[in-house]
């Protein structure tokens, strides 16, 4: 009975796209487009894609964001996925809620800390920076988890703010 | 978008005092005593010397008559002309479920009955447009009504295009074409029509003004086949730019393609104006050149009137590039009835009011609270006035400082509609970007914007800025050059604020607030997301009192807004916009700020492109 149930295990393994430790992380390589109608509202962009690259312990990921035909911009977050090291990124602008009087305060960085979670099928990140507000610097806290569906082809992004009781969920599909 | 109905006419100049007469004699007359008039000229002043002469002065004032009266309001006529225009403003029929798909739509018709009226009101207010229940200014629907009501207007209706020209035609001196297969005839057109008094048509319409007895003037049918936007310009510019305004011009923008929405067709023809829809847009370079050599030969006071494009160039390239010459935009190209609405100033006996809560002097103390104000920009016309929950939370109106000069009898309906909980607030004349204006021209808006505000009781200024539009964020920031400016030139009002989207523009003198927006609700904003946006605002602005202000776009319902309020976490203070002002100023709490001057470095060109 054992046995047998180990087999099946091993069957289920190898047969279906389901993730290993070893190639997990890598399943998450590629680029994203956001599904906007299934998502938190991103307005007033119109579109949105994810770029991830992973080389060993490091991951980049490139946002693009659109906004019309003539509103272009894109950031980048490099970070470390051992789960301890903070990797301090260069960031002009608060892009994420653009209705609001928020700018990036501080020294214009934000430290993210990454790891993998779950064999690799979720990556997990934790960013800290100063938003300026109308009443100067505030901290705060963002956590993120990309998580990778079974077929691998669908990414969501789940994210609490701080500052934020409304948790932001994200859906991309690959390109 | 950003509109302000606002206009310009110095009242220093000569020709306003002329206007005012030729306003005088004009008002005694009937809608058809004009043509008497001419006759009466043209049959005597042959006779004798002395009757030459007075011909000739006569001849002086008829002349200029033909210009810029539309500005000057007066006493409003006992009868005028009420003409309705099609719900259709295309040139050919394109929905393919219609029946009429591919056929003339009603935009030549419609063109030509508002052309009618710029001729027909280029010295006295003898017609009114009624236009369609969607028309995008659609608060300016009742004004019909209260012309009848408050002024005692009696309308007389001309229901079709046949009884329009058998009462108006005398107006025009022929007929300009136009060709359906090259728009931008149209505006050549308009552009011929003023100077040459013509009814505006396509061909279609031919019949209808030969049967009264109207001539061509110009035919442009053919003329401009295959040609660019620049070769017709320039051809219309060597034919008539010479016989145009240099007070006026008319950007006939908005849609495009097959649509022409042209509300300011009738200020174009009464004008004299030239009429284009030159880009804006940097990649159009040779348009832009052009547009440059057009508006430096235009007078310092000039307004432009009408909108930018929206097929070429948007509206922050358009208005930078004019408020580079210092001269101020009116929109928007579908601005109704401005010839008539101009030429008719209060009722007797109104003075406009504002609902005012402090003074300059006042002094008031802030809580610990949250205190939030409520802004409609865009206000007055195609707003959330007409709706029913207004009154019930204080909202703030820009309305700008030009209504009393260009259209006083829709302020007076709009002020004494108001509720106590409507503010409205002023700024500088028309729309412009402070930071791209010439610095020397900059007194001169201050002192006029002070000397227009006491009429509209007016105590707040409002401005905005979109010259840095490439940036996605905090484009709608001043420079402190700027901000200096304002506090210089406008020492008496009781504060300012800025933007459009959020900003973080914020000072405080001498008992002025300048406050920028915390927020921009956007009208497709999903109610629980504005919720959590200002919850989150309340977050990152520990400290109270803090001072929320919110540009409410126009398109928000009250009601929507009244939810997003009652659903916030912590409970705020809602004020008008005077005492939010004055309040901010007593326990300033926010940071002094002005635009950020961009250091260079990787931090901040990370994310632009």
């Amino acid at each position: 009975m054992k046995i047998r149930f180990l087999s099946f295990a091993c069957l289920l393994l190898s047969a279906g796209p389901s993730l290993h430790a070893a190639d997990g992380p890598a399943k998450l390589a590629g680029t994203w487009g956001l599904d906007v109608a299934r998502s938190t509202p991103i307005r007033p962009w119109d579109k949105e894609s994810i770029t991830v690259a992973v080389t060993g312990d490091t991951v980049v990921l490139t946002r693009h964001l659109a906004w019309g035909d003539d509103r272009k911009v894109s950031d980048t977050t490099t970070v470390k996925t051992d789960g301890k090291t903070p990797t301090a990124n260069a960031i002009g602008y608060w892009l994420d809620t653009w209705y609001t009087n928020v700018y990036i305060g501080g020294d214009h960085q934000k430290h993210v800390k990454g790891e993998w979670l779950d064999d690799g099928r979720i990556l997990k990140l934790e960013t800290t920076l100063q938003l300026e507000a109308q009443q100067g610097d505030h901290p705060v806290h963002i956590y993120d988890e990309f998580r990778l569906s079974a077929d691998g082809q669908t990414l969501k992004l789940y994210e609490l703010r701080s500052t934020r009781d409304e948790p932001l969920v994200y859906l991309f599909t690959r390109q | 978008m950003k509109n302000t109905f606002s206009f310009l006419i110095s009242f220093h100049r000569p020709s306003d005092l002329m206007a005012t007469k030729r306003r005088k004699d004009a008002q005694r007359k009937s809608p058809n005593s004009d043509s008497v008039f001419a006759f009466f000229c043209a049959s005597s002043w042959l006779k004798t010397p002395s009757l030459v002469a007075s011909a000739i002065l006569a001849l002086g004032f008829l002349t200029p008559a033909l210009h810029a009266v539309p500005g000057v309001p007066g006493p409003a006529p006992k009868e005028a002309y009420l003409i309705p225009v099609k719900d259709n403003w295309e040139i050919t029929i394109s929905d393919k479920k219609s029946p009429n798909f591919g056929k003339e739509g009603a935009l030549a018709e419609n063109l030509m009955l508002i052309g009618l009226q710029g001729l027909a009101n280029t010295d006295a207010p003898r017609v009114y447009i009624e236009y369609p229940e969607t028309w995008h200014f659609h608060d300016f629907n009742p004004l019909k009504d209260f012309y009848i009501s408050k002024y005692g207007v009696n309308f007389t209706r001309l229901a079709t295009p046949d009884a329009a020209l058998t009462a108006l035609g005398h107006f025009a001196k022929g007929y300009v074409v136009w060709d359906r297969h090259v728009r931008t005839s149209i505006n050549v057109a308009l552009t011929a029509a003023g100077v040459l008094r013509g009814l505006v048509i396509d061909e279609s319409l031919i019949p209808l003004a030969e049967k009264h007895g109207l001539k061509p003037l110009a035919d442009f049918r053919g003329k401009f086949t295959g040609q660019t936007d620049m070769q017709i310009y320039t051809w219309a510019y060597d034919k008539y730019w010479k016989d145009c305004s240099r007070d006026y011009i008319i950007w006939m923008g908005g849609a495009g393609g097959n649509v022409m929405e042209p509300g300011v067709a009738d200020l174009a023809i009464a004008f004299h104006a030239f009429v284009t829809d030159l880009s804006s847009n940097p990649k159009d370079k040779e348009e832009i050149a052009f547009q440059r050599k057009l508006l430096a030969q235009l007078k310092p006071t000039a307004w432009i009137m009408g909108w930018h494009p929206y097929s070429k160039d948007t509206e922050g390239q358009w208005i930078t590039l004019t408020s580079g010459f210092g001269l101020k935009a009116i929109g928007l190209n579908t601005f109704p009835n401005g010839t008539f609405m101009s030429q008719i100033g209060f009722s007797p006996g109104f003075t406009m009011t504002n609902n005012n809560h402090v003074t300059r002097q006042s002094v008031v103390t802030a809580e610990k609270k949250v205190y939030i104000c409520l802004v409609q920009s865009d206000s007055m016309g195609i707003g959330a006035w007409t709706q029913p929950e207004r009154g019930q939370i204080p909202y703030n109106w820009e309305v700008g400082v030009d209504g009393a000069q260009w259209y006083p009898a829709a302020m007076e309906m709009f002020a004494k509609d108001k509720s106590p909980n409507d503010y409205f607030i002023g700024g500088q004349s028309g729309y412009m970007y402070p930071a791209a204006v010439p610095a020397d021209r900059f007194p001169g808006l201050m002192k006029e914007m002070n000397a227009r505000m006491p009429a509209m009781d007016q105590h707040t200024v409002g401005i905005m800025d979109h010259t840095d539009r490439g940036i996605p964020i905090g484009y709608f920031d001043l420079p402190k050059r700027v901000v200096d400016e304002y506090y210089a030139g406008a020492p008496d009002v009781i504060g300012f604020i800025n933007g459009y989207a959020a900003a973080h523009t914020f000072d405080v003198r001498n008992g002025q607030a300048m406050m920028s927006y915390d927020y921009y609700l956007d009208e497709h904003r999903p109610v629980a997301s504005a919720i959590a946006d200002l919850d989150e605002l309340m977050r990152l602005n520990p400290i109270r009192p803090y001072f929320m202000l919110i540009h409410v776009r126009e398109s928000n319902s009250i009601k929507r807004v009244m939810s997003i309020i009652n659903g916030l976490e912590e409970k705020p203070v809602l004020e008008p916009l005077d005492t939010f002002l004055k309040l901010a100023a007593s326990s300033p709490t926010f940071k002094v700020r002005y635009k950020d001057e961009k250091p260079a470095g990787k931090a901040w060109d990370a994310q632009t492109q």
